[in-house]
Order: structure tokens, then sequence, then C-alpha cells
């Protein structure tokens, strides 16, 4: 999308900020609609937005997508920047330099750049930039008490239910890791906490992890092709497989539940027809998929890679409602969770096909959200961990 | 070339960095005697030149920067890295670092950067010894 000189986001905008984006920073706006808000982060940095039919143009105090080809106009909303955001931790860390809120969720990127990027040559996912953002626009390691600080300004400032960790590849010890900032979140601020990190193979440290307050897991496979998959992640390849990715993610959406554990991938890389075969994986072992719209990011070695037309991207999208449906996988039931990066499957919901099915489903999906609030009330309370601290470790 | 280096703001820029790290002169001087275009900026850490080389849009977004990673230690970074285009915006997007120490660094290496900063940081162009992660943070 391009911008009109007319915008003003210093004053009206979240800073557009690359903390915590490898795939994607952009710019985060609101599309209201009937059903849903939706909640999406607009690439404006790239060469390639240059060239956008799309324009933001602020007209009086509100915000317009202008359509240079057919000259229609969209309103939208432009979610205005925390105050928390400029605020400093007691140990005098700018907050936005931990965490940032990506959507209506807080999003925290724990641990040191992830180390396919320091191999040499490096093994970094292709599309990626987690690896050279670390460091320069944020953090290069996160203290736990400034973690736990800005998941408190986050929850009272803005609300935030959801704050989700995730990192790169941390040779074996990625779980470890992240134990004692899920368990700090749980115990110290009081919020749903979700994890995304590299699988292992060890399955019994989900069962740890979960005890120490992870309320959901998602797996990053990015490609079900398996050649698009060795090709384009070399380290994913070489050092985990795309079996323990499926492993884990079988496993856990088993502890978990039905719709507790995403599997994320990215749409307009791989050949259609296998995007649509991982989503019916992912729906299949009672996960949600998290479909990414590939977009070749400023220093990222996939830089010059084609963006995916949306004639190709609507369909999947359409298919993430279907299967979602076929599959009875609660969606859009977690209270206050917005992602601004991914598609979401209830973003969907403006896809879907009309008929008995669809009926049905969303009949029940309002039935799950009544059922699901006193459950989310207690999930989100502080509340103790099941596990002690550095259970993690002990086991091992 | 250097535009602005007789500015009084570049010269106290310049006079207060290599104060710091005198290894830097041989940098500014390649910068100096280069056929493209750069410009110093006077407020930002280090020593970071900006490509004025207008070729195509995001050329002109390059920079390079050079800072001392950690104060006890005598190695030295250049920095390459493109800035946002959006006001406001403090976002840097990085293309990597090279790390050097100072009584080691050839007239064709710096060279090479200066190249590849004109490039437009071009990836068919980029320096050996390149690193792509840090496990310090840049200064802004």
């Amino acid at each position: 999308m391009r911008l009109d000189p007319t915008c003003d986001l210093v004053d009206d905008a979240r800073q557009v900020s690359r903390t915590r984006a490898g795939l994607g920073s952009g710019l985060e706006i609101v599309i209201p609609g009937p059903l849903k808000d939706i909640w999406t982060n607009v690439p404006v940095e790239e060469d390639f937005a240059a060239r956008s039919p799309y324009l933001l143009v602020k007209d009086g105090s509100g915000y317009e997508i202008r359509d240079g080809r057919s000259g229609a106009g969209y309103s939208v909303r432009i979610p205005p920047e925390p105050r928390w955001y400029a605020a400093r931790t007691s140990r005098g860390t700018e907050m936005r330099r931990v965490g940032v809120l990506q959507g209506t969720y807080l999003g925290i990127y724990i641990s040191n750049a992830c180390l396919y990027w320091y191999s040499s040559p490096p093994q970094n996912c292709a599309f990626c930039t987690t690896g050279s953002n670390v460091g320069v626009n944020e953090m290069a390691s996160k203290h736990l008490d400034d973690v736990v600080e800005v998941c408190r300004a986050a929850k009272e400032e803005s609300g935030v239910t959801f704050v989700h960790f995730n990192s790169g590849y941390q040779a074996g010890r990625d779980l470890e890791q992240a134990a004692p900032y899920v368990q700090a979140v749980k115990e110290r601020v009081g919020a749903l906490v979700g994890v995304q990190l590299m699988p292992t193979p060890e399955l019994w440290k989900y069962d740890q992890l979960i005890d120490l307050g992870a309320d959901h897991f998602s797996f990053c496979y990015e490609f079900h092709n398996p050649e698009y998959f060795a090709r384009y992640l070399p380290g994913k390849q070489k050092t985990v497989g795309q079996e323990t990715f499926f492993r884990a993610l079988e496993y856990t959406a088993k502890l978990l539940g039905k719709g507790a554990v995403s599997g994320e991938i990215i749409a307009g890389v791989e050949p259609v027809e296998d995007t649509l075969r991982a989503i019916d994986y992912i729906t299949s072992v009672g996960a949600f998929p998290t479909v990414c719209v590939f977009r070749p990011v400023i220093g990222a070695d996939m830089e010059s890679h084609p963006v995916p037309r949306y004639e190709d991207m609507r369909p999947v999208f359409e298919h993430v409602y279907e299967a979602c449906k076929r599959n009875g996988i609660p969606i859009g039931v977690a209270p206050n969770i917005e992602v601004s990066l991914i598609c979401q499957p209830d973003d969907t919901r403006y896809l879907a096909h009309p008929g008995p099915t669809t009926w049905i489903y969303e009949t029940q999906l309002k039935l799950m959200r009544r059922v699901a609030r006193p459950i989310f009330r207690r999930k989100i309370a502080r509340r103790t961990a099941r596990a002690g601290p550095g259970a993690l470790e002990r086991v091992c | 070339m250097l535009t602005g280096a007789a500015d009084a703001e570049c010269r106290a820029k310049l006079d207060r960095e290599l104060s710091l790290n005198p290894a830097f002169a041989s940098v500014v001087r390649a910068v100096s005697d280069a056929a493209e275009p750069f410009s110093l900026d006077p407020v930002a850490g280090g020593l970071e030149f900006a490509s004025l080389h207008v070729a195509t849009s995001s050329t002109s977004r390059c920079r390079m920067k050079l800072f001392r990673p950690r104060e006890e230690k005598e190695r030295l970074c250049a920095f390459f890295f493109k800035k946002s285009n959006i006001a406001g915006s403090r976002d840097r997007f990085s293309y990597g670092a090279v790390e050097f120490l100072p009584d080691r660094l050839g007239p064709d290496e710096i060279r090479s950067w200066i190249a590849w900063l004109a490039s437009g940081l071009h990836p068919g162009h980029r320096p050996a010894n390149l690193k792509r992660a840090f496990l310090y943070t840049i200064p802004e």
C-alpha cells in the first residue's frame, strides 16, 4: 500500500516497527466489517508496495484506502500507538524494544537471534529477517523482569489477553529457554500464553511447558511440499526435519484439545495445491491453520522473489474456512485475540460458502464462545504454575 | 565524495568520532575519494554514511554505520542497512555487518564496502566476511 502525504502516521498510528518481525512488518490497520473487524499488517516499506494500486489517505480525522483501479474507497481504522511503547522498564529498557502489539496481542521474541543465522554458511530460512533484526531494532536479549513489566503494561493499558513468545533455533534448548518466561507471565501477570518454538522430538517437554502455563503452541513449518521445505528452510531441514514438526503438532493438539494449537504456513511460494494440502492436514489433527501471505521483506534472501497474486490467495483462505468447518475446529473463541501478521481462521468467515453446514458451524461457534467465556476468564487470571521452576531442566 | 564535509556540524562529528576511533580515518578517506556521492549523518551514533546515489528508489536509503560494538574490545564494525522510508520510523533494515580489527583493514576491503553501498546493497556485491546476525545492540 502507498501512503498519501495527507497521512499523519507519526501522531495517528503505531510506529511501523520491525521488533519481532521476521516475515513482515508494516502498518497496522483495522478493516471494520459486519461479522468482525479484521486486523492486518500492511506492507508499506518494500519496493513492491510503491507499485500497489491501494493508497492510504487521511480524510478529515479518519482514514480511507482508495483503489486506484476502480476509484472505490474503503474506510479503515488506524490503531493508535499505546503509551507504554515509549515507557521504560525499571531497568531502563524502552518497552517497545522488548515487545510489540501485533494486532491485539503482545508478541515477544524471547532470546538472542536464531542460531541458524550464526552457522557458516548461514542456514536461515530464506524468507526471514529475524536474525538481522535482533540487536538492530530490538534488544539482543530479553531480561525476565523487563518482559514481565512489558506484559503487565500491555495488559493494564492495552487490555492484552494473550502473550505470544517466539524464538528461533536454540540448538535443542528451545523449550528450556522459554520456560521461565511462560511461568513468570502466568504467575506474575496473568494472561493466555502462547509459544512458537522449534519443535522437539522429546514430546514430554510439552507436558512440562503446559504445567508451567502454556495455553497454546504454534509450529511454523512454512511449506508442506518437502522440496520447498528443504530448499527454503535449510536449517530446519538439517537440524529438525518436517516430521518433527508434524509429530509435535499432533502431540500437542491431542494434549490441549481442538483449536488450541496451530500450524503456521506461508502461502504464495509453494504451489497452491500444497498449501491446500497443508490446511487439510493441520485441521485433520485438530489444529488450526495460520496462513501468512508471503512478503518479500527488505534484506531477506527472498527479497526479490515475486509477490503472490490475489487470485491465487483467495481460494487458500476460502479453503481455511471450509477445512475448519469440516473438522469442527473452534475459531475466534478466545477473547480479544486479533492477529495482524497472519490471516486468522475466523477472518475467513467473510469467504464462507453460504448453506446449512455453514449455518450449523456458525451456530456452534456462537455457543462455544459463550461456554468458553468463564474458562478463559480463569485462564487469564494469575495463577501458580503446576510445575516448579526448572521443571524441564530437572527431568533432563 | 563526501558532500558537506566542510560543514561545521559534519567536521565536528568527524573530529569527535575519529578521536574516539582513529582507525575509522582510512574509511573516511576512502569515502571522500570515492566517485559516488555520500553524506555523513551528524546526529546518528558512530559514523553513519548515507549513499546519495539515486540510481534506484531504494539506493538512497542505503547506509553504512561505523562503530565499536564493545567499548572494552578493539574490534570495530561496519554495519550496512536501509533506512525506513516512513516518517517517524526508527526501523533499520539490516543487510549485515563486517567486523574488523583496525590493523588488518585493507583499502580493497573498504572499497568493496563503498561499492556495495553505492550498488543499493545488491546481494551480488556482498563483501567478504559479512555477518548477518549479531549478539550486540547496534547504536542508533
